[in-house]
């Protein structure tokens, strides 16, 4: 018998994390309100810092990491000390994570308005914040993985391994999707290119949605949901096969982000039969989740924690079937750049990640602040007001994505696209987008109910928090002590060694467990990700495709900053619509030299690939100024800033050295002259805008560089095409202003 | 042999093929022994473990 020990659980650091869950929750969903008001009235944008392409990102991180983020911690940290029957390792480093990372929420709070973004999708924040965020989390991984090796529990749960799996995988997944160089303080360009680039970025983009908003949540249900409803969970082997084989099959599924891109179609096929593959251990989660209820269901009725978590897993099981659906090529051509995404993403976040998420903050509030729950009628009130807002959030997406796929496909009888004018099928739309800014107001409301309960809740606290001693065995080397009581001791010797063998050398080993985690993860990463980097015929050179020119990539800079890849997609898909509505399709040649990609994932504008040359200088002149001035019922925001700031002429020469030293093959004038360069080219456009009717004295203003950038999108495999390229009249232009 | 003369004879399909057959032996492997009836008692034991822990709230119940 070994000797008894007794300690305290840390429930201080959940508290804080619990409460920053809250806070940011709120402000990361009222950013998210915003942003759907702006589609459907884009007088709400406010630029030069609060314009759709700068604050959508900001709602993404803000409820990704912020409010899904602290929500794990919280889960984390509550969750592990108990299954582990040990204090955390260390306090100060508890308090190191949750004051970094809210300064690092906080930091992305000022820097994504002030439009500082590397431009990758959920990986926005710049480098010296990616390295805050490096910082964190391994000292997170640290303390947690240090509180493993002091446990007093031999085996260790099934929510454990799932959030050993999130955290190592997070790691490789930010480490290397973030690779990029440095070209000033908030500035740098990714190391990858073009269809690696891509490939990166929805590794990362689709594990990021695997291993920060599935996995960890799962380890959540797993612990939660069997102490709510007061009975262990359905089939505790059937969480272990949903572990391995979720884990395994995760990793490979990002391709389907890519369908008929410039990716190869070996990737994308690859991408397609993982994810559906995927559907299975989802739904068996999701069936283990709801089945522990069974023999329960009266308490449903009556608890607003299980009706949250009920319908969270719920929530899971309809997003993890519409996923591996979307998944499907042939959906996909119709899914993909349309609101369905939208609707799908957002069935996952607000109902399975939310819901997992307030379920959980309502079981923990009267634990952690140790007094009842000031309201339990305002909580199910909550949970009722934020489903019928996730129903009208999500029917209008879906209503609004087929609407429009199907609207971009269709022919008329004589041949012609039936919606030749891309604002049709923008301005259907907006109905739609009030019923989801609706659908959002209530989820929000039942959010901001929360809020109201957790303060009057944390109001009736006892003055000092009661931290009971708790006791337990200290854990020896013994196999032993492994018998949890209650369990038969093993029949036969055989079994009692298979036993032990199985406690000691695996899921009791978190060493070699986190070992063999990461095999399965890095495994499947290499084999999808080696053969699209060293297969040469993977990305065949096109030699007429140059580098852009200093002006040009400082153009490119500026669309990079306002964020337009959140609404143009830069993606000819191979479709015969798409063709005669933008033109030839899109080579993976072609962005070798896009350092990073941006091919974007939603076109609620137009794609912009062979923008260049479809319009004159001086349009683009009056449309940055007023999108509505050429294109009635445009909902794009305006930019006078464009006009106003001037181009910062010394810092182009540290962009184009930066892409020179990743590989992009400037000549001696570029390396040495750049900022020359771009004088000569603004200069020459400035002319060509006052040539076509336009404003005089542009050509130190940023619109010009944008120009520059967009006129050049696309153009360089249509050298043979000059008569199609060639822009319309002047006076044809400025009849359409005003 | 360099690595990339290796990689350089290897087809996208090879990598496809290895992936799934790969998976599959993870899953019978994981699949064999977690549903092995010497496993049954000892995991059904793990299952309960979230439901013994008796910490501060829970004893005493307050939701």
């Amino acid at each position: 018998m070994s000797r008894t020990e007794t300690f305290r659980y840390d429930d201080d650091i959940v508290r804080k994390f619990m409460v920053a869950t809250l806070v940011w929750g709120a402000v990361g969903m009222l950013v998210g309100l915003w942003i759907a008001l702006q589609l459907a009235a884009p007088s709400l944008n406010v630029a030069p810092y609060f314009t759709f392409g700068r604050l959508r990102p900001l709602h993404t991180n803000a409820v990704i990491f912020a409010f899904a983020g602290n929500a794990v911690f919280s889960a984390v940290y509550y969750s592990s000390q108990r299954l582990l029957k040990t204090r955390m390792w260390s306090d100060k480093l508890g308090r190191f994570h949750f004051w970094g990372w809210q300064a690092i929420i906080a930091a992305a709070a000022i820097t994504l308005p002030l439009g500082l973004t590397q431009g990758k999708e959920y990986a926005e924040l710049e480098w010296p914040i990616d390295l805050a965020i490096a910082v964190v989390w391994v000292v997170f991984a640290i303390n947690f993985f240090a509180t493993l090796r002091i446990r007093r529990e031999r085996h260790m749960y099934v929510a454990i391994w799932f959030y050993i799996a999130s955290i190592v995988t997070v790691a490789l997944l930010h480490i290397f999707n973030n690779l990029s160089l440095p070209a000033g303080a908030f500035k740098s360009y990714s190391i990858y290119a073009g269809v690696q680039d891509a490939f990166m970025q929805w590794w990362y983009g689709h594990n990021a949605v695997a291993f920060v908003l599935t996995t960890p949540f799962l380890g959540l249900m797993y612990y939660f949901l069997p102490k709510a409803a007061g009975r262990p969970v359905f089939s505790y082997r059937l969480s272990i096969l949903h572990f391995w084989t979720l884990v395994f099959l995760y990793i490979w599924a990002g391709p389907h982000h890519l369908h008929y891109t410039a990716l190869p179609a070996w990737a994308s096929t690859l991408g397609m039969v993982f994810s559906i593959m995927l559907w299975m251990p989802s739904w068996g989660g999701m069936i283990n989740g709801l089945l522990t209820l069974r023999g329960a269901w009266n308490k449903v009725a009556e608890d607003p924690v299980l009706k949250f978590f009920v319908v969270g897993v719920t929530f899971y099981g309809m997003s993890t079937f519409e996923g591996p659906m979307m998944s499907i090529r042939s959906v996909n051509a119709l899914s993909h750049y349309t609101d369905w995404t939208i609707a799908h993403v957002h069935g996952g976040a607000l109902g399975w990640v939310g819901f997992m998420t307030f379920g959980m903050i309502y079981w923990l509030m009267p634990r952690l602040f140790q007094t009842e729950l000031y309201s339990k009628k305002l909580a199910t009130l909550h949970f009722w007001i934020a489903t019928i807002g996730i129903v009208l959030y999500v029917v209008a997406m879906w209503a609004a994505g087929i609407t429009q796929g199907l609207m971009w496909r269709a022919f008329d009888e004589t041949g012609r696209l039936q919606y030749p004018d891309f604002l049709q099928t923008v301005n259907r739309l907006i109905p739609m987008y009030w019923v989801r800014a609706l659908g959002g107001s209530l989820y929000i409301t039942g959010t901001l109910m929360c809020a109201v309960n957790m303060w009057k809740t944390w109001r009736k606290r006892p003055a000092q928090y009661e931290e009971p001693e708790i006791t337990a065995p200290a854990l020896d080397d013994s196999h032993e002590e492994d018998l949890r009581h209650g369990a038969a001791p093993p029949a036969g010797a055989l079994a009692r060694v298979a036993q032990a063998r199985f406690h000691r050398k695996w899921e009791g080993l978190p060493r070699l467990f986190t070992i063999l985690t990461v095999v399965a993860v890095l495994v499947a990463s290499l084999f999808e990700i080696i053969p699209t980097f060293v297969i040469d015929s993977n990305v065949p050179t096109i030699k007429s495709v140059k580098p852009y020119t200093p002006l040009e990539l400082y153009g490119r800079d500026i669309y990079i900053r306002e964020g337009c890849y959140n609404c143009h997609s830069q993606m000819v898909r191979p479709f015969v619509d798409e063709v005669v509505r933008y033109g030839d399709y899109s080579k993976p040649g072609e962005f070798v030299y896009d350092h990073p990609f941006q091919w974007g994932s939603r076109r609620i504008g137009p794609d912009l690939h062979r923008e260049g040359g479809r319009r004159s200088d001086v349009w683009h002149v009056h449309h940055f100024r007023n999108p509505r001035s050429t294109s009635k019922g445009s909902i794009m925001p305006a930019y006078p800033h464009f006009y106003s700031d001037d181009i910062p002429w010394d810092v182009i020469q540290d962009r184009v050295d930066a892409m020179a030293m990743l590989g992009v093959p400037y000549d001696a004038t570029a390396l040495h002259d750049a900022s020359g360069l771009a004088h000569a080219q603004a200069k020459q456009i400035a002319d060509a805008i006052v040539q076509q009717g336009g404003p005089a004295g542009l050509q130190d203003k940023e619109v010009v560089a944008l120009i520059a950038y967009l006129q050049r999108l696309g153009t360089d495999i249509k050298v043979d095409q000059p008569a199609e390229a060639a822009a319309p009249t002047p006076t044809a232009m400025t009849t359409e202003v005003k | 042999m360099r690595l990339s003369e290796l990689v350089a004879t290897l087809t996208p399909a090879t990598f496809t093929i290895v992936a799934l057959v790969m998976f599959v032996l993870v899953f019978v492997g994981v699949a064999v022994r977690t549903l092995r009836p010497a496993a049954r008692a000892e995991l059904d034991a793990a299952g309960s473990m979230p439901l013994d822990d008796d910490g501060p709230g829970d004893r005493e119940q307050r939701s």
